[in-house]
């Protein structure tokens, strides 16, 4: 503890900022990655049967998102859409929708809330907290990356 | 002796194999045939081939260039000679031994900058491959079936040779340079030939095409795999060949801030975004690649500012897991 309260007292409130930042995002990645390894074989394995076709999904991304790397995009949105399907399903109406964003960004085309398939409450939980730390991940990446911005140009 | 080749011939160039003879190899390719028909292809091969004085004298490796008709030939499938996309544990030591024979420090250095790009922009490529290989094997499917209406009367032969030379031509447009890979120096007119050698199916050589198209798209998979795993066992390399303790920090560092980066702002662009075509696909790949070399760099602009003092490397054990 004396160890811990005299590097403080050298390191100053930008250095510490920033190694606060860095860890989190370090330490929340990691969580990010291995909850995504954990749940990308479960929820293939039971969603792609039900939803990965036309029209949730287009024929590039049915061909894209068959393996990996780009199959990790596809479990993500599984993991939105059992977590949170009203917000995803919001979302994904929104950019289906607009003429300009439907070009670079497409998800679960015409899927209303009826149709999202029913799983076990244990797996439900999982997509939430998985959600949260995604969430927690883009604030936290977002603000490091102002940080070190910022950080260049007074250094 | 034929001196113009007619328009339902290819010309293609022959591997000799052991225990070939050129009867061997002209009965593969015509099927049966008179001997003053094979005495005339002979004389056409003796022609098109001047380094060969005897036609009983051929040598395993040698090339031989061939006409062949367009149609109704058997192709040997030969895999050894398909130079496969083998990205294997071999492939990427041979990356890394590249990097350690690299001349001067300075193309260590542009290596090393190279690092944490790869982590992202090679996955992305190798993924497009991938996807290239798989996304063609229909077409070769949409060939058998061709045959197949053929064979049980529902296309007429013209019709059916239309139909064969279209999807070729659409093959090779579309893997274009990719195709070298898959068939080597064979053209696919000359790969995807139908066979006519007695117990044999006729479209083997296409569902072994299939069965190959398959394989590469899985080996191209694994080869995004193991070039992440590359890139880091660069950033464990330079650790461990340099002495510096605070060189083997700013690597540590860089590497770490690089991968954590990276993948933030690739998670931000997941939530806002699924992209569509190709081109999508790469510019996820590509942004998260530029993050994290953005990332990796403020990462260790702001250690020899602020941290120069701590040794993480040795603290978190790294400068024991990578070293000489």
């Amino acid at each position: 503890m004396q160890e811990i309260s005299i590097i403080m007292e050298e390191l100053d409130a930008v250095a510490i900022i920033g190694a606060v930042l860095f860890i989190s995002m370090l330490v929340f990645v990691v969580l990010l990655l291995l909850f995504l390894l954990i749940m990308h074989n479960n929820l293939c394995r039971r969603l792609d049967p039900i939803l990965f076709k036309k029209p949730w999904f287009t024929d590039t991304q049915l061909v894209m998102f068959d393996s990996w790397p780009l199959s990790f995009i596809k479990s993500m949105q599984y993991m939105f859409l059992i977590g949170y399907p009203r917000m995803t399903l919001k979302i994904s109406h929104f950019t289906n929708s607009n003429r300009f964003t439907k070009r670079f960004s497409s998800r679960f085309n015409g899927l209303n809330l009826d149709d999202v398939p029913d799983v076990h409450p244990s797996l439900k939980i999982a997509c939430k907290i998985y959600t949260i730390i995604h969430l927690l991940v883009v604030i936290i990446g977002v603000l490091w990356f102002l940080f070190i911005g910022w950080f260049s140009l007074v250094a | 002796m034929l001196t113009k080749r007619p328009n339902d011939y290819d010309t293609i160039l022959y591997r000799v194999r052991p225990g070939d003879s050129l009867g061997k190899i002209i009965q593969g390719y015509y099927g049966s045939i008179t001997t003053t028909q094979r005495k005339t292809i002979i004389s056409q091969i003796l022609a098109d081939n001047p380094d060969v004085k005897d036609p009983h004298r051929i040598f395993p490796n040698q090339l031989l260039k061939i006409t062949i008709p367009q149609l109704y030939c058997t192709a040997e499938s030969h895999p050894g000679d398909v130079p496969a996309l083998d990205i294997d544990e071999q492939y990427a030591k041979l990356v890394q031994q590249q990097w350690q024979n690299a001349g001067t420090p300075q193309e260590k250095d542009m290596l090393s900058t190279l690092t944490p790009i790869m982590l992202g922009t090679g996955a992305a490529s190798l993924t497009m491959v991938e996807r290239t290989f798989k996304a063609n094997t229909p077409l070769l499917t949409e060939m058998v079936q061709n045959y197949q209406a053929y064979k049980a009367g529902d296309l007429s032969k013209g019709k059916y040779d239309y139909r064969r030379k279209k999807i070729v031509n659409r093959l090779n447009s579309r893997l274009g340079l990719l195709s070298r890979i898959l068939s080597g120096s064979r053209t696919q007119s000359e790969v995807l030939r139908i066979s006519i050698k007695k117990g044999r199916k006729p479209t083997r050589n296409i569902s072994r095409q299939i069965g190959r198209m398959g394989r590469l798209s899985k080996y191209a998979s694994r080869g995004g795999v193991v070039l992440s795993a590359v890139g880091i066992g660069f950033a464990c390399n330079e650790i461990a060949n340099t002495d510096d303790k605070q060189k083997k920090n700013e690597i540590l560092v860089e590497a770490l801030g690089g991968l954590a980066g990276g993948l933030a702002i690739g998670a931000a662009i997941v939530v806002m975004a699924s992209p569509v075509g190709w081109i999508g696909a790469l510019v996820v790949g590509a942004s998260t690649a530029i993050a994290g070399f953005a990332s990796g760099k403020g990462s260790q602009i702001l250690y020899t500012a602020k941290f120069s003092r701590f040794d993480i490397a040795s603290a978190t054990r790294v400068t024991q897991v990578c070293k000489k």
